[in-house]
């Protein structure tokens, strides 16, 4: 069976430390260690072991209450493993570039749809009398704009820093 | 696809944004297209993959090298893209000279339902079968794409 299969192939290039990482930094929402653990394809003990080991690495959250602990991605080491990826691959003149694109992109979607934010997109799909389609494209558009927002808010990060982050600047002074 | 709801949120995941119902993160299609590249950086047949384009970062797109699997084509393209929304929407697509096919889950016309496979020879009309997924998030549905795209490939050898 296929599913037998892509399950062996991922074990095979995949360690279960790997596999856990890779599941609580794509889920959708917080998550128990046992739905982590089913979706992993490992043990929940082994499930659990790791994602503690992730959360003292600062890369997973947990939140806990007197009922389930539940884990999810760490916003602050998704954030800056993206600004990490822009000031490692990219140089200053070439983020600022990406600025201007983004911008144009940001600014396309706002003469598009005559709207002014992705929460007023949200707010006109959810009209009831425009029809699912219409919807669901509505809420697409919504996502890209929030998706370019926050690439906009990295690479002004990424520029603002891009010494520090690079290790390239000077040192400063004792 | 998982449908399991949340039952008792956290102050903390609401706080950070888990919502109890809809989509959660600004940060959701970097997140996710940054877990597709990491999944497929382990591929066996992977030659190299990014984020496409640098500035916009809205898709993935790999370079395969489908003889590793004995398939007689050196060099193909994949491609991923993913929406954010409720529910999700994704495709997974491989292009070679004059062959396409893709996994993908989205509205179409064509089938029933989301989850559908596609293919066409060279700009030919496309073919769609309505499918199922065993994986729920993208590292499992990386794995689970890549393992039906080597069974189609050596399949149509």
């Amino acid at each position: 069976m296929t599913d037998v299969e892509w399950e062996s192939t991922w074990k095979e290039h995949a360690s279960a430390f790997d596999r856990v990482r890779a599941v609580v930094m794509a889920t959708d929402e917080a998550r128990p260690a046992s739905w982590i653990a089913e979706h992993a394809r490992v043990a929940e003990s082994t499930a659990h072991d790791h994602l503690n080991r992730l959360a003292e690495m600062g890369v997973v959250t947990v939140a806990s209450t007197d009922e389930r602990t539940q884990y999810g991605p760490d916003p602050a080491y998704v954030r800056f493993r993206e600004i990490r990826e822009l000031t490692g691959d990219y140089d200053p003149d070439e983020l600022s570039d990406f600025i201007v694109e983004l911008k144009d992109s940001i600014a396309e979607l706002r003469d598009t749809h005559d709207a002014d934010s992705p929460s007023e997109l949200r707010a006109a799909a959810a009209d009831e009398s425009i029809s699912p389609e219409e919807s669901r494209e509505l809420l697409r558009a919504a996502a890209d704009w929030e998706h370019y927002a926050y690439r906009l808010s990295l690479l002004e990060d990424a520029i603002a820093r891009y010494d520090e982050y690079t290790g390239t600047g000077s040192p400063v002074p004792a | 696809m998982n449908t399991q709801e949340q039952d008792h949120p956290s102050p903390r995941n609401q706080r950070i944004g888990w919502p109890d119902g809809g989509t959660s993160f600004s940060n959701d299609r970097h997140r996710i297209l940054r877990e597709v590249i990491e999944a497929l950086r382990r591929h066996p047949i992977v030659v190299n993959v990014r984020g496409h384009p640098p500035s916009t970062f809205t898709e993935v797109r790999a370079t395969l090298a489908p003889n590793r699997w004995g398939y007689g084509t050196e060099s193909a393209t994949f491609r991923v893209t993913w929406q954010p929304i409720e529910p999700p929407e994704f495709a997974f697509h491989y292009s070679e000279d004059e062959f396409d096919c893709g996994w993908h889950y989205e509205p179409n016309p064509h089938v029933d339902g989301y989850a559908h496979y596609q293919e066409r020879d060279g700009d030919g009309p496309y073919r769609y079968e309505a499918i199922s997924f065993d994986g729920d998030t993208a590292p499992e549905l990386v794995w689970e794409v890549m393992e039906r795209l080597k069974q189609r490939l050596v399949n149509q050898e």
